[in-house]
């Protein structure tokens, strides 16, 4: 039941989104600032963290259609399934929490970790702990 | 209607005269300011002996102290800087002649602007910040200086080099041969000059004060910067020079070599950095004046060397001299003095000098509250037992006697030089504190007019908060706290088109949930290649500005603080010019103003072109062809500007005036038809227009000197017709988040345009655009119109994008809407802008005792005061000028 498999091939899709998703974060990341090439596999590594991280629980738990998915994720539904609820805020709070930890980037403290994507990463992973963290207050106290 | 702009307009004139209060008062009290005490030291005969018949100072502009230094570890490397250990006469002398030459670190005090070092290596005091904004406009020196009094005691002073010295000592020299010094570019004039006339003075041998100041290398550094070959072959020149002179000289004549600041490794000056403020400092004389028994250490101040030429030529110390002597040079090092009478000789010339400015602490206690009373009455405690412990001194002959008053005399002339260092930094924290409640108080006001313009005309926009406006209120805020952080500020470039960036996603994200809403609301049911191809037709204009704001980001420059930046060598300055002879450089220099100029044209053409779709009865239509000839005549123009360069200049004035006549024409003819009805759609048509020549007029001051920069410009002009087509079609966004845009865009390009928030980093040669030949006193007022619009251009292209970034189709319904809009748009730019000024000056005043604050903070203040002042003044006339139209 986690996966539906009505839409047809169900290796093809994912497929096609989580490397359209690697894609478009790359790009993403050189326009927000990262260089071209030089540090390929580092923007690299972001961008597919950030795909995976939103895109993989919206290919387990949405259907595979258009509407589904942008009413979703650009929140223009008015009542919310619990899995959609998680989808969305997923999606916002990896996305916020990356762009906090860009913030870190141009800080001049002298540490190791404080090079292009370590607070990234930190960032969007610690965004999809504080989502879960809403959903299941959401599930407590609604 | 006309009331309704009158009470605007009133309205914005006191919130601006309000502001302007309060930067004002902090003003007064952050700009630290110096009692200048008119008085000069008394005439005194035979009040010291006289050990030298005459001195030369060697002044090289620039001179650094690592240039002049022998590096072993690098040695004659064929890749060491082009720098290091080119100065190899020197350092020959140095090595060989330990008893005749030395070399010293030459301490300045910030600030490191050639008027203000000139001021004090003359004076022997603190010049203060405030003197900065007169460099280009420098004028008589008022305080007792060295020069003065050698005029006084009937000494011959000669001076040669940089004309500036003319104004500053208007009628002091015996002999004086100045040349022009203002075109950065030309790095031999003055030095050929200087060179051609001071072996004759020399030879003469009729003057007691010889001045050289030799400019090239600072020149150099500015135009190339310090590791280039140019600067190899200037400092060889000056190496050379200096030999000629210390081989020239006679017995009775000591030599001081020595740079007035050093330089950035961008060749820039002015600020506090270790490489700017440690100059060298060469003292030669063909008499033996060194024993390797004293060591007195090998720093010394520049206030220093005023009370120690003053004494060596016999001559009473400036009155208000803060230095001290260099100790060394008053033991005479010859076989039958005794090593006592040496040492009073060394004694009587420190108490000259502590008497000098015991006289100097009593008057400037006389004059102003600035020194403390209890500190004054410290030194002249310690002053009385220094004299009681002189007198006593007679008596005795312990050698270990005079050392021990040596050490006192010494450490009470340190003293006096900290404590009025420590008071000259001072700042008046009860304006300051004045200054930042005005602003406060500013912002306060601001916000209630707000809350009741928008609660009576646009109750709507506060109804709901969208994705857009928390982003812009995020983007703001993150912008005005960044302030407080000298990495931030350091690195505000890269935040800002990180910060643009994000805007212009949440800007796809609302264009595309917008479009999808309606989608939905048509058909049900949605295609995956009807999504795809939605979300291409409202990413696609927002993606192109994306890609515009990263190209923006290649042309950015590095500044002091900044480790790891390397500029793009394709923006940066061309490396020679025709002169130099190296004709592959001078081509490839070509095919890049080529290059700039073909995108100049291009942006035009595109721009013209997206204009025509935006605004769809395109009045122009004829007059854009003429403009597309006439950019391309200019680009010719342009490209040959090495010949042409007031040709070309004198071309694209009477360019410009041709087609604001000619437009000017058709807009009178325009309003004739449609009396009855006024379109704001024209009104806008033709303001676009306008902003096309105006931005053409800045463009050649922008660029300056460098073509490169065509290309931010013309990204900049293609960015703002871009976000017109966007934003002119979309009502729902509210006016904070326009006002946002216009802010980040002001930021974004004016880095973009090559500048940083210092002082060093204005584009002097912005003030030669259309200048031929030398700059004389007349053409000053414009050279310094062209700097400031050069420094404040993004602002003003920003703020005349405002109306253009109004939703435009509203305007064609509603008269009162449409004013309203611009009032409450105006407002609430003006809300932006002060809120970031607050946040500065508040940073500016809490970090005053911070390390960076003349580096960082101070002159962020001031940038961002500026950037308030045309920003506000600018919308005021867009505002009117579309009223107008």
């Amino acid at each position: 039941m986690w996966l539906n498999m009505a839409t047809g091939n169900s290796f093809i899709f994912p497929g096609l989104v989580l490397s359209g998703g690697i894609a478009v974060f790359y790009v993403i990341a050189v326009l927000f600032g990262a260089p071209i090439f030089s540090q390929f596999y580092e923007t690299m590594l972001w961008s597919t963290l950030m795909s995976s991280l939103i895109f993989i629980p919206c290919l387990t738990l949405l259907q595979w259609t258009p509407n589904e998915w942008t009413e979703t994720l650009l929140f223009i539904k008015s009542r919310y399934t619990m899995r959609q609820f998680y989808c969305a805020v997923n999606a916002i709070a990896v996305l916020t929490g990356s762009w906090i930890g860009a913030a870190v980037l141009l800080l001049d403290w002298d540490t190791q970790w404080k090079a292009w994507p370590i607070p990234c990463c930190i960032g969007s992973l610690l965004g999809g702990v504080v989502s879960l963290l809403i959903v299941i207050m959401r599930r407590l106290f609604w | 209607m006309r009331r309704t702009v009158l009470l605007h307009l009133s309205l914005i004139t006191l919130l601006f005269l309000f502001q302007a209060l309060g930067i004002v008062l902090f003003l007064k009290g952050y700009l630290l300011t110096r009692v200048v005490i008119p008085q000069d030291s008394p005439v005194c005969f035979n009040c010291s002996p006289r050990y030298f018949q005459s001195v030369v100072w060697i002044l090289v502009d620039a001179l650094r102290h690592d240039f002049v230094l022998h590096n072993s570890s690098l040695g004659f490397k064929d890749d060491r800087p082009f720098y290091i250990n080119q100065m190899r006469n020197i350092q020959h002398f140095l090595a060989h002649k330990p008893r005749h030459t030395k070399l010293y670190r030459f301490i300045a005090d910030p600030p490191t602007t050639t008027m203000q070092r000139l001021k004090a290596l003359t004076t022997g005091t603190l010049p203060t910040f405030i003197d900065i904004g007169s460099n280009f406009n420098s004028y008589q020196i008022q305080e007792d200086n060295i020069i003065r009094q050698s005029k006084r005691n009937g000494l011959k002073v000669t001076f040669l080099g940089d004309d500036t010295w003319m104004s500053m000592y208007p009628d002091m020299f015996y002999e004086s041969y100045p040349f022009p010094s203002l075109n950065v570019k030309d790095l031999d004039t003055v030095d050929k000059g200087v060179y051609a006339n001071i072996i004759p003075v020399l030879k003469r041998n009729d003057s007691d004060f010889i001045i050289g100041h030799f400019l090239g290398v600072d020149h150099c550094g500015h135009t190339y910067g310090p590791n280039n070959h140019i600067m190899r072959d200037k400092l060889i020149y000056i190496d050379d020079v200096i030999r000629s002179i210390f081989e020239l000289v006679n017995n009775n004549t000591i030599v001081f070599v020595f740079g007035d600041h050093g330089m950035t490794s961008t060749g820039d000056h002015g600020g506090q950095t270790l490489l700017e403020t440690e100059a060298a400092l060469v003292v030669y004389s063909k008499r033996p004046l060194f024993d390797a028994k004293q060591d007195y250490g090998q720093t010394v101040y520049q206030t220093d060397l005023v009370p120690t030429v003053s004494l060596l030529l016999g001559l009473p110390i400036p009155f208000s001299n803060l230095g001290m002597i260099i100790p060394e040079l008053f033991i005479p090092v010859l076989e039958h003095i005794s090593p006592y009478q040496s040492k009073m000789h060394l004694i009587n010339s420190l108490r000259t000098n502590s008497q000098q400015l015991h006289a100097f602490i009593k008057a400037q206690n006389r004059f102003s509250n600035d020194i403390p009373h209890h500190e004054v009455l410290k030194l002249q405690n310690e002053y009385s037992i220094l004299e009681k412990m002189y007198t006593s001194i007679s008596s005795t002959n312990e050698l270990s006697d005079f050392k021990t008053i040596e050490n006192q005399y010494i450490n009470y002339m340190a003293k006096v030089r900290e404590i009025c260092l420590s008071v000259w930094t001072k700042f008046d924290t009860n304006k300051m504190n004045a200054g930042v409640i005005v602003l406060i108080l500013h912002v306060i006001l601001l916000l209630t007019i707000l809350f009741f313009m928008t609660k009576l005309s646009f109750s709507l926009i506060l109804a709901k908060v969208k994705l857009l406006d928390a982003v812009s209120v995020i983007t703001v805020a993150f912008h005005s706290v960044s302030l407080f952080s000298n990495s931030f500020v350091v690195y505000e470039g890269k935040m800002v088109t990180f910060l643009m960036q994000s805007f212009m996603a949440a800007l796809i994200v609302t264009k595309f949930r917008e479009e999808v809403l309606q989608l939905i609301l048509n058909h049900r049911n949605l295609k995956w290649n009807v999504f795809i191809i939605q979300l291409y037709k409202n990413v696609e204009p927002c993606f192109k500005i994306m890609v515009c704001v990263h190209i923006s980001r290649y042309s950015h420059v590095c500044r002091d603080q900044q480790d790891d930046c390397t500029v793009l060598e394709f923006f940066s300055k061309p490396d020679a010019p025709f002169s130099s002879g190296n004709y592959l450089i001078a081509i490839s220099s070509i095919l890049q103003s080529i290059f700039s100029y073909l995108i100049f044209v291009l942006a035009i053409v595109y721009v013209l072109k997206l204009i025509k779709s935006v605004f769809q009865p395109f009045v122009f239509e004829k007059h854009a062809q003429k403009l597309i000839v006439y950019s391309l005549v200019v680009a010719l123009c342009g490209i040959f500007s090495e010949i042409l360069s007031v040709f070309m200049y004198w071309i694209y004035v009477a360019g410009v005036i041709i087609l604001i006549f000619s437009m000017v024409k058709l807009s009178v003819n325009q309003y004739r038809k449609n009396e009855a009805k006024k379109n704001f759609s024209i009104t806008l048509d033709s303001y676009s227009w306008i902003l096309l020549l105006i931005w053409i007029s800045v463009s050649f001051i922008v660029k300056g000197m460098n073509n490169m920069l065509l290309i931010p410009l013309s990204i900049s002009l293609i960015q703002f017709i871009l976000l017109t087509q966007i934003l002119s079609k979309m009502h729902t966004i509210s006016s904070l988040s326009r006002a946002t845009l216009c802010s980040l865009l002001s930021y974004q390009f004016f880095f973009s345009f090559g500048h940083q928030a210092t002082i060093t980093s204005l584009h002097f040669d912005a003030a030669f655009v259309g200048v031929y030949g030398e700059m004389t006193p007349l053409k000053l007022p414009i050279a310094g119109l062209f700097v400031t619009i050069n420094t404040l251009a993004s602002q003003v292209l920003s703020a005349l994008v405002v109306p253009l970034l109004l939703p435009c189709q509203t305007w064609l319904k509603n008269g009162k809407v449409v004013l309203s809009t611009m009032h409450q748009m105006q407002l609430i730019c003006t809300l932006l802008g002060t809120v970031k000024l607050l946040c500065s000056v508040v940073a500016a005043f809490a970090l005053r005792r911070h390390l960076m604050v003349w580096a960082v903070f101070g002159p962020r203040f001031m940038y961002e005061a500026a950037f308030q002042f045309i920003f506000i003044v600018t919308t005021v006339s867009s505002y009117l000028l579309v009223l107008l139209l």
